[in-house]
């Protein structure tokens, strides 16, 4: 294998497209951790209900796909508002009393999913099954309820105070992740599903260009070229709304120090609220496409390693910076697309020059060794996505765009 | 300096309390500032001056008491609903956001205002008013010296128009020069119609610009009159003003 053959057209084009995904998933987390320092687990659930959302219009009412995804993209606002509300809100109005419980709530919560999971791997019915329903409907109604007792003020919250327990945030957007999935899955079945082609654009499919020479040739489709152009678009637009609005500036003031902020008579909650909300439509964007770009991959856990690995690409980048969020995605889809590859050609090179030096053992080994990896290493692409992240966390932990010590939005 | 005698409370707190998780600090304070007065709070160290300037703007949630302003009951609001009805706070160690350039700091100042004209009519009246921000608006407001921060912190607080400005130890940490020139810029705001709660560790300076002083030890009001009442008095010039 060459280098030539590594970086060939396909796999410009494939790394191209995942990056622009990433970047909009990264996006969302990036921007929620630069202003409340939360990872919000919850957000690769919030990209897999965008993408039910607009199926779902999409197939019932045969709605085209834009206005399917602009439906998807509000209902993920109205989400993503409903998370904080329900599950970090009561954490940042810190409370002792809210905080147990919600911990001990979402931590149910994220039992009962699993429980639901493994009674429905056994092909369990009937009354168990009933039960955990139930709890699985009782508890985020209990959760509501303790969110909006919390905000009239019932339970003794220190008015104003935006630090919290960061472990509890942690856990309740673990939590929060969990139970969305379970009741995707309650909703939706697990089954893959996918958009038909019928409701798809027809030049979605077709081919815009051709670039590269013969076999190296690939072929770039409509739906590359949309995603990339909303990428950019959305992203240069998100970064104008941050640097230049009035709004993007109260971002910016509370990602700073919130108390200021709230002296300068910003509604800290608003604007936290209005970043989940503009974070998860895009996410309803990135949903949409990637289901579009995959094919066959929309399931109550397709928000998982999407959400993880443009996780790996906002910590890449400089968790807080959007800028770094591109950057990060493009790079990881880039690493995923031919880290394979490249391993293969350092492993090839090495076992050229351990021959050069006349150690045939260690050639042969080597050899043998590339050869067993190289029809199955296109299934760790996750892995060197992975590895990657934990290099820069290594060497420079405040990533590439992020500032030492710092936080931005 | 004259007294404000009959005119009507701006700020009035009646019993308030408060403080941080268990810890309270705040153990009942009555405090009142009539319009157009300046007002000052002295007290040592950890006397509780900083708490009572946060309970007022909000951001502690008061336990006990009440706040009113203009008349307004405000205890329960949210901070950035008492900024709406006219109180902003300049806090303590200036806390500028470093990040943003001196012009986005004045322009969050006047974060709630939505008269264009207005706002840049301010933010000449600043520049007036602290030249050396007009040099320095397009710097990071984290690259200033310190009193050019001070001087951002204040004129942010001006951009969003206060009929009542509480300072919290506005001098702190500046060259004797800039604390007089800090403090001849109360005094003019003051004569501009702006009503001032002015907390401060140099006693002397805030007494001889005040109308009325507050003396505060450990959460409580020991102390209180006219300003120069307060700088005849022995107790005062013994523990504050140093005699
Ligand atoms: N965030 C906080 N959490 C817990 N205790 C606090 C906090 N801030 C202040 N305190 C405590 O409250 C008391 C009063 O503090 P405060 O800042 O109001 O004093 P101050 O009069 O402003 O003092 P200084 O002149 O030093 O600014 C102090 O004992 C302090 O330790
Ligand atoms: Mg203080």
């Amino acid at each position: 294998m060459t280098l030539a053959e590594i970086f060939s057209w396909p796999h410009v084009i494939d790394a191209l497209t995942l990056g622009a995904l990433y970047a909009l998933i990264a996006v969302g987390y990036t921007m929620v951790y630069g202003i409340i320092q939360l990872i919000n687990f919850a957000h690769g659930e919030v990209f897999m209900v965008g993408t039910y959302v607009a199926l779902l219009a999409v197939l019932h009412t045969g709605m085209p796909l834009v206005a399917a995804i602009a439906l998807a993209m509000l209902a993920c606002m109205a989400l993503g508002l409903l998370i904080d509300f329900t599950a970090y809100l009561p954490l940042r109005r810190r409370s002792p009393g809210v905080d147990a419980v919600s911990i001990a709530g979402l931590t149910a919560f994220a039992l009962l999913a699993v429980a639901y999971f493994e009674l429905g791997r056994r092909e369990v019915t009937g009354l168990p099954v009933l039960l955990v329903t139930a709890a699985l409907a009782l508890i985020p109604l209990g959760l509501l309820v303790l969110a909006l007792l919390s905000m009239a003020g019932r339970l003794g919250r220190p008015k104003g105070q935006v630090a919290s327990d960061r472990l509890s945030a942690l856990i309740t957007a673990i939590g929060m992740s969990l139970s969305l999935q379970t009741i995707a899955q309650l909703l939706w079945t697990a089954d893959y599903r996918a958009f038909p082609a019928s409701a798809l654009p027809a030049f979605f499919g077709r081919t815009i260009w051709t670039v590269g020479e013969p076999p190296h040739q690939a072929a770039i489709l409509g739906k590359e070229i949309v995603i990339w152009v909303a990428a950019a678009v959305l992203m240069v637009g998100l970064g104008a709304l941050v640097s230049f609005t009035r709004t993007g500036r109260a971002m910016r003031a509370c990602a700073q120090d919130k108390e200021t902020a709230a002296l300068m008579g910003v509604n800290v909650n608003s604007v936290i609220g209005f970043t989940f909300a503009v974070g998860s439509a895009m996410a309803a964007i990135a949903g949409v496409l990637y289901a579009v770009k995959v094919g066959g991959n929309i399931s109550p856990r397709m928000g998982y390693y999407p959400g993880v690995i443009a996780f790996a690409a906002a910590v890449l980048g400089g968790i807080g910076s959007i800028r770094g969020a591109v950057a990060g995605g493009l790079v990881i889809g880039i690493t995923q697309s031919v880290g394979g590859g490249v391993t293969l050609w350092g492993l090839e090179r090495l076992a050229h020059g351990l021959g050069a030096i006349g150690w045939e053992g260690g050639r042969a080994g080597l050899e043998r060794l590339v050869a067993a990896l190289a029809p199955r290493i296109s299934a760790y692409d996750f892995a060197f996505a992975f590895g990657l992240m934990i290099l820069v966390i290594l060497v420079r932990p405040w990533g590439l765009f992020g500032k030492p010590g710092g936080k931005r939005a | 300096m004259a007294e404000g005698g009959t005119r009507p409370a701006a700020l009035r707190l009646r019993g308030v309390r408060s403080g941080y998780g268990a810890l309270e600090v705040l153990k009942g304070i009555d405090l009142e500032v009539r319009e157009g007065e300046i007002v000052t709070l002295i007290g040592a160290n950890g006397a509780g001056k900083s708490t009572t300037l946060k309970t007022i703007s909000g951001l502690l949630a008061i336990r006990a008491g009440k706040i009113t302003l203009f008349g307004t009951p405000v205890g329960t609001l949210q901070p950035h609903e008492i900024v709406g009805l006219g109180l902003v706070q300049v806090p303590e160690g200036r806390r500028l956001f470093g990040d943003m350039t001196v012009l986005e700091n004045l322009e969050m100042g006047a974060y709630l205002r939505r008269d264009a004209d207005g706002i840049e009519r301010d933010l000449e009246h600043c520049f007036e008013l602290f030249p050396r921000l007009r040099e320095r608006a397009r710097q990071r407001a984290g690259s200033l010296s310190g009193g050019e921060q001070q001087m951002c912190a204040i004129a942010r607080a001006l951009m969003a128009r206060p009929r009542v400005l509480l300072l919290d130890e506005p001098s702190l940490g500046l060259a004797p020069l800039l604390v007089q020139q800090i403090f001849e810029i109360i005094g003019r705001l003051n004569r501009e119609g702006v009503t001032v709660l002015l907390v401060e560790q140099n006693a002397n300076a805030a007494l001889n610009l005040a109308h009325r002083g507050y003396v505060m030890e450990t959460g409580r009001i020991t102390l209180s009159g006219p300003a120069d009442a307060l700088l005849a008095d022995p107790k005062v010039r013994e523990a504050y003003l140093g005699h």
